[in-house]
């Protein structure tokens, strides 16, 4: 008898705190019958409220991404009053957590449980496109802040889930172009990991590069977020007698491929070229000398030369304890901006009015990332090609050239 | 031994609290499946919703207590049969047909076959070598959803599963969705509740206390553990073909090694062994990570570690250890 766990009432209630969760299923209404258009009912106007799910990772891989995509959207808030126009904006945060099995539950419960009017966040491709369903059958908006699958706003595309953030094949397109007409026309040995964006990325780069006239010397793909040890590829990519290699690889992945492709000596004889997401946040402080004269796209750098950025960046720094701005923090904050703009002329706070609306607010003039406008629900914006620089003691993405707008690829 | 310790204090206690006592799990069950049934009546879509997921992982982490708990071969790969069956069913549903009976089947059927060609091998090792290798088969599984992506939609998971279809009619309505998924959720539980109280059942808990002797008594306990283990992948693809049918999309996360542990978890919790309380360990996995987790400011993890800390020390069976305080107890040992 004295090995068997007996139960006290105290040990339960203990146990079961867990059962405070029991409130949230005990929300009434009823789930059968009617037309189940989802909302749990706030709903319309609400007496100039809007409502928004903020749906970014608090936790896992990708918490860090989530902490910018926060900062940005409460950043533009702070800035204009936490107003979009006339409407107070409410902001109910969930967390989107490494992948859909969080995402999708995360992104029903602001629409089903809080009832927010509008949802904006999503980093994962998987997720933002997994919640398709769900937004339409709710007829809610979706503005994606990051997730770059090319299918969210091509094959996928819906008139409720529009994007601020880019397509993986956009940022890789622009440095196709710009390697094949700066001398690298055979020679360049491209490198990603082995799953959807970076086949993404790979396709739209060589795409690019073969219409500039460019022929690609060799690929080679690496297993996706399991690769710690580099130096096979690496050899790899010496022995093909590369000129030049294009890679793309983010997070923790992107520290350790940029500082072995500088320990193994490559970074002297074979410059390294990627999608921006390689030096990006706060990955280049963990690279720190090793990323050193890599250059990057990307839609964004801190140290883009106009007033909006410069204004920006200074605004950021000033609430977030020194810390420069991301191109996530940019991607929420023009989040913010978009959706401001499309309240001014919208008549509801439903999907279709805001489609309709978006569809209208023309060019992002006063946008950090310089002005950009919709095209097929994902920006059309000019893409900078970057060069890691030690500026000062401290490591940033200088701006080498501006390549100009860059469409969303054609399939 | 729970069944001698049961039996002390009811051997000198009056016939009819005894008869009572053995009705007693009896009737909870009939009222819990009833209260079930009804909850859509009464709760909010999302609500219902989270229900449904949590019937789905229930079943799952029953799928997985056959293994664990019963046949004692803990299994860390055991969501490798889980996404199988949801990647199946999903991909019959949008190639072929979303009638109700065929991605059930299709799901039952992909589980049953993949632990079948893998269980062969797991199932002659024990210990740390079945361990391993149900974890390199999970990770090669997932892989394989990663890479194969004219099948699976690779990392992008497979969308645009339609919604299952009943007699023609699409269940869209998530109280509708949920009583599909409860009714074959409470079929399945049945079917595996009453594998485990079989002669076979016993013949596995004999095989989890004592191989050795079992085999030595003229069981082939090979091939009980193999018919276990297959059995145990095609009520996972069930479950799969039922996750499948409730969020209308599969990634590869949904048969990654986090969702082996979930299971794991879920089992744990409820006490390895118990089919109910692997359903309420599911129950608290599921509520704690996807409901709570969400407005945790990113804490979910946090507090379902210290739930699975709290419960290895408080209870060390899990919640099916849990007895009631008798007031007798001081007298009659």
């Amino acid at each position: 008898m004295a090995d068997q766990p007996i139960l006290t009432r105290r040990r339960l209630l203990s146990l079961f705190g867990a059962a405070a969760t029991l409130p949230v299923l005990s929300a009434c209404g009823s789930s059968v019958g009617g037309g189940d258009t989802g909302s749990g009912g706030s709903g319309g106007g609400g007496g100039g409220t809007v409502k928004v799910g903020l749906v970014v990772p608090q936790s896992g891989v990708y918490a860090a991404l989530g902490t910018d995509l926060q900062r940005g959207w409460e950043l533009w808030l702070q800035q204009n009053g936490g107003k979009f126009g006339d409407y107070t904006v409410e902001t109910v945060i969930a967390d989107e957590g490494e992948g859909p099995p969080t995402g999708v539950p995360a992104v029903q419960k602001v629409l089903q449980s809080d009832g927010v009017d509008v949802v904006v966040g999503l980093v994962n491709s998987a997720t933002a496109l997994g919640v398709k369903d769900t937004l339409t059958e709710a007829k809610k908006l979706l503005i994606v802040t990051n997730a770059g699958a090319e299918d969210v706003t091509r094959a996928q595309r819906t008139p409720y889930i529009w994007r601020s953030s880019f397509t993986n094949g956009q940022i890789a397109a622009a440095m196709g172009t710009h390697l094949a007409s700066s001398g690298f026309k055979d020679g360049v040995y491209l490198i990603a990991p082995d799953y959807a964006a970076g086949k993404e990325v790979i396709a739209g780069f060589t795409s690019a590069f073969e219409a500039g006239g460019g022929t690609v010397l060799a690929s080679a793909t690496t297993p996706f977020g399991t690769t710690t040890d580099y130096q096979p590829f690496l050899t790899g990519i010496q022995q093909a007698g590369a000129k030049a290699t294009f890679c793309f690889y983010s997070g923790a992945e992107a520290i350790a491929f940029v500082k072995q492709y500088q320990q193994f000596g490559l970074s002297s004889t074979i410059p390294l070229y990627g999608s921006g997401f390689l030096t990006e946040g706060s990955v280049l402080k963990q690279q720190a000398d090793a990323a050193l004269g890599v250059q990057t796209t990307l839609h964004y750098s801190d140290q883009i030369d106009n007033p909006a950025n410069k204004a920006f960046v200074e605004a950021y720094k000033g609430a977030y304890g020194g810390e420069s701005p991301s191109c996530f923090s940019v991607q929420s904050y023009d989040a913010a901006n978009v959706l401001n703009r499309a309240l001014a002329s919208a008549t509801a706070l439903d999907g279709d009015a805001l489609s309709t609306a978006l569809g209208g607010i023309g060019t992002v003039d006063d946008s950090p990332r310089g002005p950009w406008e919709f095209e097929n629900q994902t920006p059309k914006q000019n893409i900078y090609l970057r060069k890691v620089e030690n500026v000062e003691g401290v490591l940033v993405n200088a701006i080498v050239q501006d390549l100009g707008p860059q469409s969303q690829p054609a399939a | 031994m729970t069944a001698v310790q049961t039996r002390i204090p009811v051997a000198d206690a009056p016939a009819e609290p005894n008869r009572l006592r053995r009705g007693l799990p009896r009737i909870v069950a009939v009222a819990v499946v009833l209260v079930l049934a009804a909850a859509p009546l009464f709760l909010a879509p999302f609500a219902t919703t989270t229900l449904t997921r949590i019937v789905v992982f229930a079943l799952f982490a029953v799928s997985l207590d056959l293994l664990v708990g019963i046949t004692g071969l803990p299994s860390l790969g055991h969501a490798a049969y889980f996404g199988a069956g949801a990647y199946a069913a999903g991909w019959v549903s949008i190639n072929v047909t979303a009638e109700a009976p065929v991605p059930l089947l299709v799901g039952a059927a992909t589980g049953a076959v993949a632990a079948a060609l893998t269980g062969w091998i797991t199932v002659r090792t024990g210990g740390v070598f079945f361990l391993m290798l149900t974890l390199a088969i999970g990770e090669t599984v997932q892989q394989l959803a990663n890479t194969w992506e004219d099948a699976t939609g690779g990392a992008n998971g497979l969308t645009g599963v339609p919604s299952v279809r009943l007699a023609g009619e699409p269940l869209v309505n998530a109280g509708y969705l949920y009583w599909y998924v409860l009714a074959i959720g409470v079929v399945g539980f049945a079917l595996v509740w009453l594998v485990a109280r079989s002669p076979w059942g016993a013949a596995l808990r004999g095989i989890r206390d004592n191989e050795p002797r079992m085999r030595a008594l003229g069981y082939p306990t090979a091939v009980y553990k193999y018919a276990v283990f297959v059995l145990a992948g095609s009520v996972a693809g069930v479950a799969g073909s039922l996750l499948v049918a409730q969020q209308r999309l599969v990634t590869p996360a949904d048969l990654s090694f986090l969702t082996s542990s979930f299971a794991l978890l879920a089992v744990v919790i409820g006490g390895a062994g118990s089919l109910w309380g692997a359903c309420l360990g599911a129950a608290v996995v599921v509520l704690v990570r996807e409901t709570l987790g969400a407005s945790l400011d990113g804490h979910g993890p946090l507090v379902l570690g210290l739930v699975f800390v709290l419960v290895v020390y408080l209870l060390p069976r899990g919640a099916a250890g849990l007895r009631w305080p008798r007031r007798d107890k001081g007298r009659s040992t």
